[in-house]
């Protein structure tokens, strides 16, 4: 099984080099993610695509994909486990052997964890949390979100090799046919290093925050001001039925409500009938996790926040102030039976 | 233990801004508030805590960027840190190139640990803490929730964030870099008794060699503003008018 020569599906001399995450048999969300931008890619540049998987044996995966894609499997039992170093060592590996002028990698918690680190290793230019992609001349256009969120940056691929991050949800799309590639093996050394990885901890006893079966999620942000305004959420809440009240991360580390009401690329990720952000400005982060809601509707006082971006109805306005006036009426239509 | 924390300093997310004409800056408006990076508080407090301990016997704050910096690294001394440096840079840098200037500052200087946030709340890129590492040829761990080190042995324990009910557990060999993630901490208030030590504390000013590691950029950088999105009804007024206006949009769609 073990192969040294990588086969070549298209005759192009670009190459793009996907790296995957795999969960047992199947390749991560985020994974299946990573292949259609390189497919997308390929598409604007006539490049071909390689699956670099790092993982302790090899088997048949089935892969989500357009077309032909090359896959390679770079083994070690000690890549059981996730260690930045392991994962730099597999995909220095998988570099040398595709010569690739694109390297992209799930911006996951872990791909953003070793990502930066083998760009400085390879000399490559990296460009973090890819939202979209264009073609200019013959050479990519990268998008991405900065400035908190509120512009974007353009970034034009340069000769040389390019480490690349994919923002989560960017380039989720319809579901490509599967097909079982060929996998080819290619064992590399590694040792013991400086770190050492202990495995994964799961929460235990993580109350059941009730919002991943709730129709309507009213979630607080920052912009809340104060631990007392909650109520006002909580009221806002129940006066929908299957509601739950969500949160963005600030207001969970100021301890106003706990992690299991964190929605966004670090906690849960939920599509409602109706999300009503309020007091949240929007950062990517908080978007992977919602923006797939059927109605988002935002409050904000900032005319600028980047979450009216994605919402189909916005409201610019005092937080507080809105969300009495909204609870009053509501409360009054109730009673006069609208 | 000797600590390093590399600290950035951004703007309020509120302020206001526009892009330069060519495109290559963003450019706040004057009247704008720079503060410490809310992850870099969190990496901050780490260190202290540290301290604290007696783990740690010196904590020092070293950041990149322009003169106003200084009040953050300030800041900084009045939390508690013993020692701060400015490596002065007055143009927009990338973090690969923020990266090589802090590791060639901190080669040398014997740091058995290197603290950072886990991203810039303004730039969002995450890059700059294992981009440090990768060119000092240390270990590191990103997103941390958890640090634990002891007084003698050479390791630190690292639980990083996976998701909100994950996470993975490493030991580095020191010295080794962390990035920490918001909410491992409750970062704390300046205390009078250092407030008042900070004032008169120097903060030494370094010009930059130009770093020998890495600074590979894009072909080309341009900042624009995003497209406007789906364009979705945008509602104003007095609170009782935008709570009928809204009330109208959900009653419509069925939600209420």
């Amino acid at each position: 099984m073990a192969s040294r020569k990588v086969p070549v599906v298209s005759d192009s001399d670009k190459k793009i080099l996907v790296c995957g995450e795999t969960a047992g048999r199947t390749l991560d969300s985020m994974t299946i993610e990573a292949v259609a931008c390189a497919e997308r890619a390929a598409e604007m540049t006539g490049a071909s695509v390689t699956l670099a998987l790092p993982c302790a044996d090899v088997h048949e995966f089935d892969i989500m994909s357009g077309g032909g894609i090359n896959v390679i499997a770079l083994t070690n039992p000690l890549l059981k486990l996730y260690s930045a170093a392991g994962y730099i060592a597999a995909m220095e590996r998988a570099v040398r052997e595709t010569s690739p002028e694109l390297v992209l990698i799930p911006g996951t918690s872990r791909g953003n964890d070793f990502a930066p680190a083998l760009a400085v290793r390879l000399g490559a230019v990296f460009v973090p949390g890819v939202a979209s992609l264009k073609e200019d001349g013959g050479s990519l256009v990268f998008t991405r979100s900065c400035w908190h969120g509120k512009a974007e940056m353009e970034l034009k691929q340069a000769p040389g090799l390019t480490v690349a991050t994919i923002q989560p949800g960017s380039f989720a799309g319809p579901a490509h046919r599967r097909v079982r590639a060929m996998v080819h093996e290619i064992k590399i050394d590694l040792a013991i290093g400086d770190t050492v990885p202990e495995g994964e901890i799961r929460a235990v006893g993580e109350a059941d925050s009730g919002l991943r079966n709730a129709e309507v999620i009213v979630s607080a942000g920052r912009g809340i001001g104060r631990v007392e305004n909650l109520a006002l959420l909580e009221e806002t809440a129940s006066l929908f039925a299957r509601s739950a009240v969500g949160a963005s991360r600030p207001v969970c580390d100021y301890g106003w409500l706990p992690y299991g009401r964190q929605i966004g690329q670090t906690g849960k990720q939920v599509s409602p009938k109706l999300y009503m952000a309020c007091g949240i400005s929007g950062s990517p982060q908080h978007i992977a996790g919602m923006k797939s809601s059927a109605n988002i509707v935002a409050v904000n006082i900032d005319p600028e926040a980047p979450i009216f971006r994605y919402a189909h109805a916005g409201v610019v306005a005092d937080l507080t102030e809105f969300l009495r006036a909204f609870i009053d009426l509501v409360r009054e239509k109730k009673k006069t039976g609208r | 233990m000797k600590v390093l924390v590399c600290l950035c300093q951004v703007c309020d997310g509120e302020a206001a801004f526009s892009i330069a004409p060519d495109g290559l800056s963003v450019v706040p408006s004057e009247r704008v508030a720079w503060r410490m990076n809310r992850y870099d508080e969190f990496a901050l407090e780490e260190a202290l805590r540290l301290k604290d301990s007696g783990i740690a016997q010196r904590v020092d704050a070293l950041s990149v960027g322009p003169l106003r910096t200084l009040s953050t690294l300030r800041k900084a001394l009045e939390t508690g840190a013993d020692d701060a440096a400015l490596i002065r840079l007055d143009r927009p840098a990338f973090p690969a190139e923020k990266a090589g200037l802090i590791a060639s500052h901190a080669a040398g200087r014997e740091y058995d640990l290197i603290l950072a946030g886990v991203m810039s709340e303004q730039g969002l890129s995450g890059a700059t803490g294992p981009m440090i590492a990768a060119c000092l040829g240390i270990p590191f761990a990103t997103a941390a929730l958890r640090l634990e080190a002891g007084p003698l042995a050479r390791l630190v324990r690292v639980e990083r964030e996976i998701d909100s009910a994950t996470r993975e557990a490493f030991t580095l060999t020191l010295p080794a870099l962390v990035t920490v993630q918001s909410g491992i901490n409750r970062p704390r208030y300046p205390s009078l008794s250092n407030v008042m030590r900070a004032k008169t504390q120097e903060i030494g000013i370094i010009d930059p060699a130009p770093p020998a590691a890495f600074q590979e950029t894009p072909a080309s950088a341009v900042y624009r503003m995003p497209d406007r999105g789906h364009a979705g009804l945008i509602i104003r007024g007095t609170a009782g008018e935008a709570a009928e206006e809204l009330y109208r949009w959900l009653h419509g769609r069925s939600l209420l």
